[in-house]
């Protein structure tokens, strides 16, 4: 059951490439995929809308977010102390599937956010992570994921792993007979699109969790519809996981 | 618990606190989140003859203690409503109003009259001022005449409780506040949203989708608490009050300044539970004082 609490931040912590983790006490134990809305809990009204943030992490009834500052209220948030109280509604959206065989899941900045809770409660025999980065400067959490599972990094300057494009990776693993049986990605949409397209090619299932401006998310204000190439979406209340199909032109 | 009923035409509302329409959906979205039987009633998301796809691109934006919404009426249609979306809704002890809005004076009546042969539906409101619509919306919103004659044909056909909600995007309110009243209205809501635009400097283009949109938030409560104490004063209907509510204190300003009930919007995205608490929140503040509610509505000392 979803809810809408007022909470004190647990603790924050600033990570590199303007990102912080903000830990809440939430309950109940979210789906990996699944999304909360933030906001400030101290009854100002500016900035006034949550924002939709993915779970990075759940651990016995602590619910870890992974937040890049992107504007004037990711940047106040940001600036909050642990203790500072916050409104956290959720847990929200659809989840992401998963797989027993060998699961692939493939982030790019930011949209590697949910990956780390989805490899961590995956039950699939082999899961590995193909992480995309401008630079090492403006990459976090790296140590991290590798904790989870085995990681291909890569990097648009090479300075982190290999200079290619994630989806290019997920094509050479393919060829080299490391064949996932589910694709799990979360980033920019022209990655997310340029993964249908390996995935399409070598018949892959496909996953990707969408990104949209909401302001409620629980699809009331039908505020986050998006015309993606193979369909209308409300995306809090359909997704924010969808089939890769959704980046095909409808016929 | 003190007696918090109010009486709008033909409908008595248990309490004075409604979810204004656009920001509750059609109900059960907001199921987890509070009991909707504690609410005086909930506006429906606005319903047209036939479904609307409602704009493309950006659709909202957050601007200084509030934001812009372009939606542009999206919603499943009447027909659909009644089928499918209304039975869901109907076993909640509440009222439900039914927002509608048409492009002419016959898909108004026609959709009137369709809405009109439910006997779950307790209340209608008549949406005459929808920015975020090309055709119609602000042609009728704005023409005291329009309304009028719009009103009455309306009245013909519905024995339901009729509200009207009004533009503020007019030079005088109280003027389109009489007309709904001469057409038959039973009530007025106001206001809808103000009409605004916002844009992204990086890419100089307007941030919504659809250019304009419909500023909400507590940013306009100071417009629409002014608007409804002008229209109180002059219309003899019960004045339903919305505009940027958020807490009990907004609540209690508006009945004070003669709102007989108000509705809580763009708040319930913020706290889908908001108007639930402020159901507590006003009932908590009558007992402690030994108040009636009609004690307190109308009682701003002028």
């Amino acid at each position: 059951m979803q809810r809408s609490i007022v909470t004190a931040i647990a603790d924050m912590m600033p990570v590199a490439g303007d990102c912080f983790l903000m830990a809440v006490p939430f309950e109940p134990e979210p789906l990996p995929g699944q999304f909360v809305m933030l906001s400030f809990g101290d009854g100002r009204t500016d900035p006034f809308l949550p924002r939709p943030i993915s779970i990075f992490d759940w651990e016995g009834g602590m619910l870890t977010l992974l937040i890049r500052v992107v504007g004037r209220g990711t940047l106040l948030l940001g600036r909050q102390a642990a203790g500072a109280a916050v409104r956290v509604t959720g847990p929200l959206g659809n989840s992401f599937p998963d797989d027993a065989g060998r699961v692939c899941f493939i982030g790019g900045g930011i949209g590697v956010a949910p990956l780390f809770y989805a490899a961590k409660r995956s039950k699939a025999k082999d899961r590995s992570f193909i992480l995309g980065f401008r630079s090492a400067d403006e990459s976090y959490l790296t140590g991290e994921f590798s904790e989870v599972a085995p990681v291909r990094f890569v990097s648009d300057d090479g300075s982190l792993g290999e200079k290619m494009f994630p989806h290019e990776k997920l094509d050479a693993l393919v060829a080299a007979g490391e064949r996932p049986d589910l694709v799990v990605t979360c980033g920019p949409e022209k990655m997310m699109a340029a993964v249908h397209g390996v995935a399409k090619k070598h018949g892959l299932r496909d996953v990707h969790s969408l990104e949209s401006r909401m302001g409620c998310g629980i699809g009331a204000c039908l505020g986050c519809r998006v015309n993606m190439p193979g369909a209308s979406v409300l995306v809090c209340k359909e997704g924010a996981v969808f089939d890769g199909s959704i980046f095909e032109e409808k016929q | 618990m003190t007696d918090l009923r109010v009486h709008i035409g033909v409908t008595t509302l248990k309490n004075p606190i409604l979810t204004a329409s656009g920001t509750f959906g059609y109900g059960p979205e907001f199921e987890p989140y509070l009991n909707l039987h504690a609410l005086g009633g909930f506006c429906t998301k606005g319903i047209s003859l036939e479904p609307r796809a409602g704009n493309p691109g950006v659709r909202i934006v957050e601007t200084p203690s509030g934001m812009l919404n372009s939606i542009g009426l999206e919603n499943c249609g009447s027909r659909v409503f009644l089928d499918e979306m209304l039975p869901k809704i109907a076993a909640y002890d509440t009222a439900i109003i039914v927002n509608f809005y048409a492009h002419s004076e016959e898909d108004f009546v026609k959709l009137a009259a369709t809405l009109s042969e439910s006997d779950r539906i307790d209340a209608l409101e008549m949406n005459l001022s929808c920015p975020n619509v090309k055709q119609g919306g602000s042609v009728f919103g704005a023409d005291p005449r329009l309304i009028e004659s719009l009103t009455a044909a309306v009245r013909k056909v519905t024995k339901k409780t009729l509200i009207v909600k009004l533009s503020p995007n007019v030079t005088d309110i109280t003027v389109t506040a009489r007309a709904a009243e001469a057409g038959g209205a039973d009530a007025v809501s106001l206001i809808n949203t103000l009409i605004g635009a916002a844009v992204d400097r990086r890419t100089r283009r307007f941030t919504l989708g659809n250019k304009i949109g419909g500023l909400s938030g507590p940013a306009i409560k100071p417009v629409a608490l002014r608007m409804v104490w002008q229209t109180a004063r002059v219309v003899k209907i019960p004045v339903i009050g919305i505009g940027g509510i958020a807490t009990l204190g907004d609540v209690i300003d508006f009945l004070l300044v003669g709102a007989r009930a108000v509705q809580v919007g763009s708040a319930n995205f913020v706290n889908p539970g908001v108007a639930q608490d402020l159901v507590e929140g006003l009932d908590r503040y009558l007992a402690e004082r030994g108040e009636t509610l009609d004690a307190l509505i109308g009682s701003v000392q002028e």
